[in-house]
């Protein structure tokens, strides 16, 4: 069992633990997550059909429409989201849909992005990841 | 992070609530992405639409009203979830139209023009070149740092409410000139395109270049502003372009190196058999269409003068439809124009200030939408299980005509 820590950029505060689901595709929130059932429906990823609810959900980074802000709020409202989130980069977008979700319902999902070390390389589906949006930490202890 | 005397009152809450949990937000976002500096910002465009901002959309919205805030700068907003016109025939539920009533009784609270489209810069919201905004809707924000070389990032639906309260951005992304230039390099060797072509073209490139800055080069000076409207709403379906290059056509790419000038990081080229790949593979279904759905991103004056003329002295068949998607003001326009009449006449309905993606389709049953539009075709799969077949506007209105 491996325990790993790598740095980052903390974007948005936030202490959480869980396991890790790994999309090696863009994500699409607008249109391609289901806030109320916390499912990802985009057809396209590979992902199709599996949840996110109290994941680290891990992807490169976010893509589509502009809503996608209030696509993640929406998520967060009806207590759907991924408990943290890890990107290659993540955009605006995704930021401010976490940042309301901290103001409005006090959610507490920390969102780190610019890992020291290439996350797809390290973090697989169903490790478990520890994530520290204060500090831009993750702690990966390795499944297998 | 830098922070001007007017900026930290409005923080400190000195210019009322509303000012106040707007511009934390915007500092905190800043903070993270590291600006130096907040920037002025001339105009906003919002989301106002229930099917995308949900209820934590709607709450939000009611939160800023509750604070007391006003827009401070000209702020447009996208399509409604409904068609004040059609919404009950159409078996929208009654409830889904009482939150949409909610969320548009909030925004006209805090100030918005009540344009209700995708396309504001059709409609009046029309920033100068080089002017930072604070813009949503990929496709608009597309069109605003590309056609026009005005300045927003993809800003997103919620916080575009904090810039309108403030009137200020943090000084990120494409706000920074540095930020402006072009990444990687697609050669369109391609000759003369369509309307069509531009779409599968914008399809491709977002495909192709995902959140990379494109420049295109080997675009027609033929290229219209409609054309360029298409290319930059299929790249942000695709991909995530908010800026693009379009060598000679478009402003930071005519006089200038659009590289700034380092090289590109990769050269792509796209022919005209990629372009026919594009088109088939974004035609889901073989079956006949039921509807053709066109105006996405809403129709243009012209656009719909074009349709008119297709459609003069013909009639759709019983039991086919045509949805057409434009604002308001436009559809005005074209009432008085006669284009309206002709094609409402044909069997068409306009579905004014609305958009079919971020709507639900209530008692409509369809299986298959022939449309002109690659954004439509990128997203009515995911978002309303439909198939699709991408064809021009001519192939779209005969399939659905009597002989």
């Amino acid at each position: 069992m491996g325990r790993i820590v790598i740095k980052g950029r903390g974007i948005v505060d936030g202490l959480a633990e869980g396991e890790a689901l790994v999309s090696l595709e863009q994500i699409v929130w607008s249109h391609g997550v289901e806030p109320s059932r916390g499912i990802i429906n985009d057809k396209k990823v590979r992902l199709h059909g599996q949840s996110i609810k109290g994941k680290v959900f891990v992807y490169p980074y976010g893509k589509g429409s502009t809503s996608s802000s209030t696509w993640i709020l929406e998520t967060i409202r009806c207590g759907n989201a991924p408990c943290a989130i890890i990107n290659r980069e993540t955009e605006l977008i995704i930021a401010t849909g976490f940042l309301y979700g901290q103001l409005l319902y006090g959610a507490n999902i920390p969102v780190v992005d610019n890992l020291e070390q290439d996350p797809f390389e390290v973090i697989e589906t169903g490790d478990w990841v520890k994530v520290d949006g204060y500090q831009g930490l993750v702690e990966i202890h390795k499944a297998k | 992070m830098e922070i001007s005397g007017y900026e930290r009152e409005m923080l400190e809450g000195r210019h009322g609530q509303a000012k106040k949990f707007a511009m934390e937000i915007l500092y905190k976002l800043g903070r993270a992405y590291g600006a130096d500096r907040f920037i002025q910002v001339a105009s906003a465009h919002i989301m106002a639409h229930y099917g995308s901002l949900h209820d934590a959309g709607l709450e939000l919205a009611e939160k800023f009203v509750t604070l007391g805030g006003k827009f401070c700068i000209p702020t447009t907003a996208d399509p409604l979830s409904i068609c004040h016109r059609h919404w009950r025939e159409l078996g929208i539920e009654e409830a889904y139209f009482h939150k949409q009533q909610r969320l548009e009784r909030a925004v006209l609270k805090l100030g918005v023009q009540p344009a209700w489209t995708c396309t504001p810069y059709y409609v009046g919201n029309l920033p100068r070149f080089g002017q930072n905004v604070s813009w949503a809707e990929s496709s608009a924000v597309a069109f605003a740092n590309s056609v026009i070389g005005a300045r927003t990032n993809r800003t997103p639906a919620g916080l575009n409410y904090c810039a309108a309260i403030t009137g200020r951005m943090p000084n990120i992304g494409l706000y920074r000139e540095e930020n402006r230039n072009g990444q990687v390099l697609v050669e369109v060797k391609a000759g003369e395109l369509s309307t069509l072509d531009y779409n599968a073209l914008g399809y491709l490139v977002g495909k192709i270049v995902g959140n990379k800055i494109p420049v295109l080069d080997g675009l027609q000076p033929s290229a219209s502003v409609d054309h360029l409207k298409y290319l930059g709403a299929a790249a942000a379906s695709s991909g995530v372009v908010a800026l693009y290059h379009a060598i000679d056509i478009t402003p930071e790419a005519t006089g200038r190196d659009p590289f700034g000038g380092k090289r590109p990081q990769e050269v792509f080229t796209i022919d005209r058999d990629q372009l026919q790949k594009a088109k088939q593979e974004m035609t889901t279904a073989q079956a006949e269409p039921e509807v053709v759905a066109v105006g996405c991103p809403h129709y243009s004056i012209s656009e719909l003068r074009t349709l008119s003329q297709l459609l003069e002295g013909r009639r759709i068949k019983k039991n086919k439809q045509l949805w057409v998607y434009t604002s308001e003001m436009t559809y005005n326009l074209a009432k008085k124009m006669g284009y309206a009449a002709i094609i409402e006449g044909a069997g068409g309905t306009f579905l004014e200030g609305n958009c079919l993606v971020i709507s639900p389709l209530g008692k409509r049953s369809v299986r298959t939408i022939m449309t002109d539009s690659a954004k439509f075709a990128y997203y009515l799969p995911s978002e309303h299980n439909l198939k699709i077949r991408f064809s021009s506007t001519a192939e779209c209105v005969q399939a659905i005509i009597e002989d």
